[in-house]
């Protein structure tokens, strides 16, 4: 009995003393209400054990986190630390912005708190025959202390921008000269569970933990644990340095910062007159034009940050007005290379559990999706000038080889002509064989899906759903219109006065979006005024 | 002093119990303890190295880095861990002072023993690297190294294999091998180890391989004896 034991006595000694502390209020009644809100908010990405296997995680890269593996990117602590609460709060909080990771805002407090009481008790590693919680066996964090912000100067954003380029600090190596996340090591980088991961394109602004300077400054001077993002805790000690580098980090991204996603109320306005088609119809003028953030269910560097949305109704019919950013337009999907620009607007026929989804068995979800592949079958029988009567000719951006009115009508193959697609992308949302159908009289379709790769389309007879989408200088506006009320259990019906939940989903061509590949909401809240 | 090395201890047990860690090795005198020598063989030449480009960073790192998946010399395989599976008392660590260091692009030693404690790092290059973990029980760190800051070090507690790597140099591979107790050794280049003092007895040994996975064979020592072991990937 000597030395070593005593050593090892006593780092188990603080180790676990403080480990104990850092658990904070151990009341199991805060445990079991924090697991009952991680089935309902957290399982259907991180599953049910918290072991990052949910239903979505299939879908999602970065990957929704293994609870299990104690590994946290979010910290205002050392390297190998694990975070404080407060750190873990912040997150669940104000979500990952650039992740799919969302912002839980809408909870309470004491829900957070449940919350991470309970995450806390996942992190549990089988080393050999024992179970061992690791947050127990981790030393009590070492929170880094950020000092006084000094105030901006340009000689500071000058400094900032030397140690952004000193070869020896290597930010420039993986984020790039210009901070587009393209350094020369940028494309080899891989993450602790062996996924290629990309640095921070910091000229978008999009930052997982905040974008505050004090989120930046703690960010590269904590490092995010489990990926190629260093801790420059040690590497960079002047906390001049330091706050010069954080300037010049955000200076690249201007004024932008992404907000993860949060819950907003869209209103169906009442109008008294016949609703066209015509996303550029007058009708449109007036209504509250509701903006909302979208994220990516595949992590790579530019997508849509927001959809617009605008509702109408006049009792009998019902119709929307989308609207997103979308530089490129991609129609093409006849080649196999190419892939479509496709947006869906997804109603919940229950009252839908947790806030994102793609439908369960008990909570299956009414789709309804416009894909511009379909749509230009469709306008193969029509002439275009036809459909938007009010369109400038020279504004019309898809007069462009794309364009089916250019092309022989006679011999042209309809776009969605089975043979020609990719079978993946054919089987769009993950469904069967009706997705094979050559040919579809109609740019929308109406589906259901009831839990992931369950999608199913509606009878032909059922197909209620019209829909138009232009695209006008970097923008698509895409019209969707039913009836408010149909005679199919199926169908999402519309009452004056109630509520509905809506969610969106966008694809973006340019980008190979795909399937499960696509930028998403959360659900909202749609309601339909008197 | 005294009665706080006893609470010291009984937190240990109490730990060790609610923990479930086997950490139950006893430091005490070893009377007439005896040898185990050995070699690691490999059936066969091993494999000649994975030839990488080095796109940046020429100046330090050269212009290829030879990547030995399998080295060794005279037929023996080097950077094999040896250690005896389960032994519950028996002499203090001895190893050298651990030092995790980065020269020319690589870690060096490539897999590096060390006793529960601190383990330096240390880089000698004129370029920055990173020394990026991952292990489990002991707590995961990516840090970089450059000219403000040459060394650092990394506490390590429990008993465990962890993988390092250097996100700057994808070829930049190595291992921190923390040991139970001190009957571990890694195999010289040309395969060859050995265990001293360890007390009269039989025991599992095991080698284990990054690339070549492990072994074990049981082995009994004797009072004062050498035991000579050869394993054969
Ligand atoms: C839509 C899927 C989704 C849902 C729902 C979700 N998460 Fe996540 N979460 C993610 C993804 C993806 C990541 C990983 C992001 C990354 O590594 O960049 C993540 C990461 C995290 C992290 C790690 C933060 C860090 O610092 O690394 C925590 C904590 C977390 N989620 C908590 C929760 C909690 C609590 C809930 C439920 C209230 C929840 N998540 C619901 C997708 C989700
Ligand atoms: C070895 C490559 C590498 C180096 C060197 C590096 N980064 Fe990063 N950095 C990354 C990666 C990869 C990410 C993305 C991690 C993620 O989101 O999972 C990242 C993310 C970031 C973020 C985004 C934080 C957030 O909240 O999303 C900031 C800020 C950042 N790095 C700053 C820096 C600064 C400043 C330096 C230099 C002092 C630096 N990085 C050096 C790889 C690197
Ligand atoms: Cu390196």
């Amino acid at each position: 009995m000597r030395k070593s034991i005593i050593l090892i006595a006593i780092v188990l000694l603080i180790g676990f003393g403080k480990g104990q502390k850092a658990l904070g209020k151990n009341n199991s009644a805060g445990s079991s209400s924090g697991q009952e809100s991680f089935k309902k908010n957290c399982a259907v990405c991180h599953g049910e054990k918290g072991l990052g296997d949910g239903l979505a995680a299939r879908f999602l890269f970065p990957k929704p986190r293994n609870f299990s593996d104690v590994m946290f990117k979010i910290r205002s602590t050392s390297s190998g630390d694990v975070p404080t609460e407060q750190d873990l709060f912040d997150t669940i909080k104000n979500g990952m912005p650039g992740s799919a990771m969302p912002s839980f805002s809408y909870l309470q407090d004491e829900e957070r708190w449940d919350l991470i009481e309970y995450i806390k008790t996942l992190g549990v590693k089988k080393i050999g025959r024992k179970k061992v919680n690791i947050w127990k066996i981790r030393r009590k964090p070492h929170v880094i202390k950020v000092p006084p912000q000094p105030g901006l100067t340009s000689e500071l954003l000058a400094m900032g921008k030397e140690l952004y380029l000193d070869k020896d600090i290597a930010c420039k190596e993986c984020h790039g000269e210009k901070g587009r996340g393209d350094g020369p090591k940028a494309s080899s980088l891989k993450d602790d569970w062996d996924y290629p991961t990309v640095p921070n394109d910091f000229t978008r602004g999009i930052y997982k933990g905040g974008g505050t300077v004090r989120d930046l400054y703690l960010r590269f001077t904590t490092g995010m644990a489990g990926t190629p993002m260093p801790s420059f805790e040690e590497s960079l000690p002047s906390d001049k340095d330091r706050w010069a580098l954080t300037y010049y980090v955000k200076s690249l991204a201007g004024k932008k910062v992404a907000k993860q996603l949060s819950q907003e109320k869209i209103v169906v306005k009442k109008v008294n007159k016949e609703i066209s088609m015509d996303p550029k119809d007058d009708i449109w003028k007036d209504v509250r034009v509701v903006k909302i953030p979208t994220m990516l269910l595949w992590q790579r560097q530019e997508a849509a940050e927001a959809v617009s949305i605008k509702a109408i109704q006049n009792s009998r019919k019902i119709a929307f007005l989308i609207e997103w950013e979308d530089s490129v337009v991609n129609s093409r999907s006849i080649r196999h290379e190419d892939f479509t620009d496709a947006v869906a607007v997804q109603f919940a026929l229950t009252k839908p559990r947790g806030h994102f989804s793609m439908g369960s068995k008990e909570d299956p979800v009414n789709i309804w999706q416009w894909r511009l592949d379909r749509q230009m079958d469709l306008e193969k029988f029509h002439d275009m000038e036809d459909v938007y009567p009010a369109m400038v000719r020279d504004d019309y951006q898809l007069a462009n080889p794309d364009y089916p009115k250019s092309l022989e009508k006679e011999g042209h193959l309809p776009i969605s002509s089975a043979q020609f697609h990719e079978k993946t992308y054919i089987t769009g949302w993950g469904a069967g064989n009706q997705f094979s159908t050559p040919t579809r009289p109609r740019a929308v379709e109406d589906l259901n899906a009831g839990g992931f790769s369950t999608l199913e389309i509606q009878e032909s007879g059922d197909q209620g759903v019209a829909g138009q989408g232009i695209w006008n200088n970097g923008n698509w506006q895409v019209v969707f219109m039913r009836s408010m009320k149909t005679a199919s259990a199926k169908d999402v019906q519309f009452e004056v006065g109630k509520q509905v939940s809506i969610a969106f989903a966008l694809w973006d061509g340019e980008r190979r979006d795909r399937d499960g590949q696509k930028a998403v909401s959360f659900w909202q809240i749609l309601e339909i005024e008197k | 002093m005294k009665k706080r090395m006893v609470v010291a201890f009984l937190v240990a047990i109490f730990c060790l119990f609610v923990l479930g860690l086997a950490f139950a090795y006893e430091v005490s005198e070893v009377m007439n303890g005896g040898t185990i020598e050995g070699r690691v063989r490999l059936s066969g030449s091993p494999p000649p190295p994975k030839i990488i480009g080095v796109g940046q960073d020429r100046e330090v790192c050269g212009e290829v880095q030879k990547s030995y998946e399998i080295e060794g010399k005279k037929g023996g395989v080097k950077n094999v861990l040896v250690m005896i599976l389960e032994i519950g008392k028996g002499k203090d660590f001895d190893f050298p002072e651990a030092v995790l260091g980065q020269k020319e692009c690589m870690f060096e030693p490539h897999i590096v023993l060390a006793s529960p404690g601190k383990l330096m790092l240390a880089s000698s290059d004129p370029i920055p690297h990173n020394i990026h973990t991952k292990s489990i029980m002991n707590p995961p760190i990516n840090i970089t190294l450059n000219r403000l800051k040459r060394k650092s070090s990394l506490s390590v507690t429990f008993p465990e294999i962890i993988d390092v790597k250097c996100d700057l140099h994808g070829w930049m591979k190595g291992y921190i091998v923390v040991a139970e107790h001190p009957y571990y050794a890694i195999t010289t280049d040309d395969g060859s180890f050995q265990l001293r003092e360890v007390p009269p007895g039989t025991y599992e040994l095991e080698v284990w391989h990054a690339k070549l996975g492990s072994q074990t064979k049981e082995v009994t020592v004797k009072a004062g004896r050498k035991t000579v072991i050869e394993f054969t990937y």
